[in-house]
Formats: C-alpha cells, structure tokens, sequence
C-alpha cells in the first residue's frame, strides 16, 4: 500500500499538533493506568467520589481533551497521584512529595551558579530530565 | 463479498502491526482509499489523527485511543473541539478494528455530516462495513483451528 501521502501530512505537521497529540496522549495513558490501580478501571467508582455522572468523567478516560488546570486538579486529588509532573523550584506544601522526582537541595543548586553560561546549560539539563520524566511516569530517578 | 487482509507495512515499524483490508474485486485497499481524500477544512484533525496512528509505534494500541462505533471502532478519538472549530459537521471519522495493543485494522471513512452514521452519505457504508468485518472477524478469532494466521493468509467472507 502507498503511503505517500500519509506521510506528506505526518511530515508537514507542525510541531505545536505534535506536541499537543503526544501530551494529550501522555494524560490519557496516565488516567487511565491510575484508573486502573486506583478504581479497578471503574469509571463508575471516581465518578461517585467526584459527584459527577459518569457520562462526565467517561469523556476525560477517552480521547484528546483540553483540560482545565481545575479539572486536573481535581483529578489529581480524586486520584490520589499527580497527572502530570511539572518542573517546579516549589516543593513545599505538595500533595504528592513521595512522588516528587526533584530533590530541593537539588533545584537549589541550579540557582546557585553564578556563570550565566553555566546556569543557562544546568537549567537544560533539567528540562532533559523533565521530558525523560513525562515519557515514562513511573521512572522518577535523575539522570 | 471477499475480504483479504494486508499488512500497511510502512506504519508496521513499533508496537503496532496494521492491517487494511481489500474488499470484493478492489484493487486499492480501505485505509489505502481514505489516505487519496483530500480534506481541505480538516487539516488539523487529519494531522491529529494520523499522529496518533503513529504515536501507537512507541506506545501500542489502546482501546480508549479509539471512539467505539457499534462492534467496530473509529479514529479520531475526540472530536469537541474540531466540533466547535467545524460547526457544519461531526468530523472526520476513520473506521478501524481493534483487535488488541498490537494489532490493528485501518479501513476507510470520511467526514461525518449526520449525527448517526448510518444517515451519513459519506461514511454510512464504511460505518456498516467496518461493523460487518468485526463480527465476522471476532467470529472467525473465536474458533481456535481458524485462528492462526487468520489475518495474513485467510480469506474472509462477509
């Protein structure tokens, strides 16, 4: 079969869509596993917990959403576990420090660099981590 | 009518075998057929929906991926916002088979103009043909003797 111009539109898609399908599918990958460690995969039982029917919450466990920072938020504490990790210098306060793949002392660091060279290369070094960390949720080791 | 079932071989390189299928006297296949339609007010969704085809290379197939049709299924997996951005149809839809996280049926479709498919002029036959193949095809799994090598060397009728 050809395929030519399956990939002439793959190719030609820009890197904005492509990101957005790949986070999109990140969250839904990540829903759903929690879904199913944390309801048996029953979208019936978080719905009950979140007060929602569960035609509501059906639509978030299938499919490519724009998801409000409340609605993560709140999926996130029905849930139990974070979502999606963010890279933050912010570590105090959080609902899920088990989890948390930085430690301070470590962000702390980065701050510390005088050399704007330096800080520049120890912040992308981070970002690296960041990305390694969304590509595989359930491995929160540094590089 | 014969259905004959081929490898996509190009999109065969990860986690995810696909399969198209020819029907009848065809000579080009179902997802062969979809990929030749221009759709010029959907450029967003078809990127969308073949990045996500792609994105399964990495990471498998997944039922909630797909947007159940009846027995068969359908890609892409959400339509709302291209709803708002297409306010005179439901979009494009892409009739597949989910078969399990590493095999996968890519047939034909079109833009949804109806909210039921069966009313739809564009896909209402590669609605009914995708659902005809599924439940030939779970029947045809079903039966332990037939089930080895039921995609590559059989011939199923429909």
């Amino acid at each position: 079969m050809n395929t030519h111009k399956f990939n002439q539109i793959v190719n030609s898609t820009s890197d904005e869509t492509k990101e957005y399908v790949r986070f999109s599918m990140d969250i839904l990958d990540r829903l759903n596993e929690l879904l199913e460690e944390k309801f048996e995969g029953k979208q019936s039982l978080l719905a009950k917990k979140l007060g929602k029917s569960e035609s509501e919450i059906s639509k978030w466990f299938s499919g490519v959403q724009n998801f409000t920072i409340k609605t993560l938020v709140k999926l996130q504490l029905a849930l139990d576990s974070p979502i999606a990790v963010i890279c933050t210098s912010d570590d105090n306060n959080s609902t899920f420090e088990q989890v948390r793949p930085f430690k301070s002392s470590q962000l702390i660091t980065s701050w510390e660099v005088s050399n704007e060279g330096e800080l520049e290369e120890r912040n992308a070094e981070y970002t690296n981590v960041a990305m390694r960390i969304a590509s595989d949720a359930n491995e929160y080791e540094l590089i | 009518m014969r259905v004959i079932f081929e490898r996509v071989e190009p999109l065969c390189i990860g986690a995810v075998t696909f399969y198209t299928a020819k029907l009848g006297t065809n000579t080009e296949t179902e997802f062969g057929s979809f990929t030749e339609n221009d759709f010029p007010d959907h450029v967003r969704e078809i990127q969308i929906l073949y990045q996500v085809i792609s994105r399964m290379h990495n990471r498998g197939a997944k039922l909630y991926y797909f947007k159940n049709e009846k027995n068969a299924e359908a890609l892409p997996i959400v339509t709302s916002n291209v709803m708002k951005a297409n306010k005179k149809d439901f979009g494009i839809r892409l009739y597949c088979i989910f078969l399990n996280e590493s095999e996968v049926i890519l047939l034909n479709g079109g833009i949804k103009t109806k909210k039921k498919p069966q009313d739809c002029p564009n896909v209402k036959d590669h609605f009914r043909i995708a659902n005809k193949i599924a439940v030939a095809l779970y029947s045809h799994l079903a039966d332990p003797d037939k089930r080895k090598d039921c995609l590559t060397d059989n011939v199923l009728s429909i």
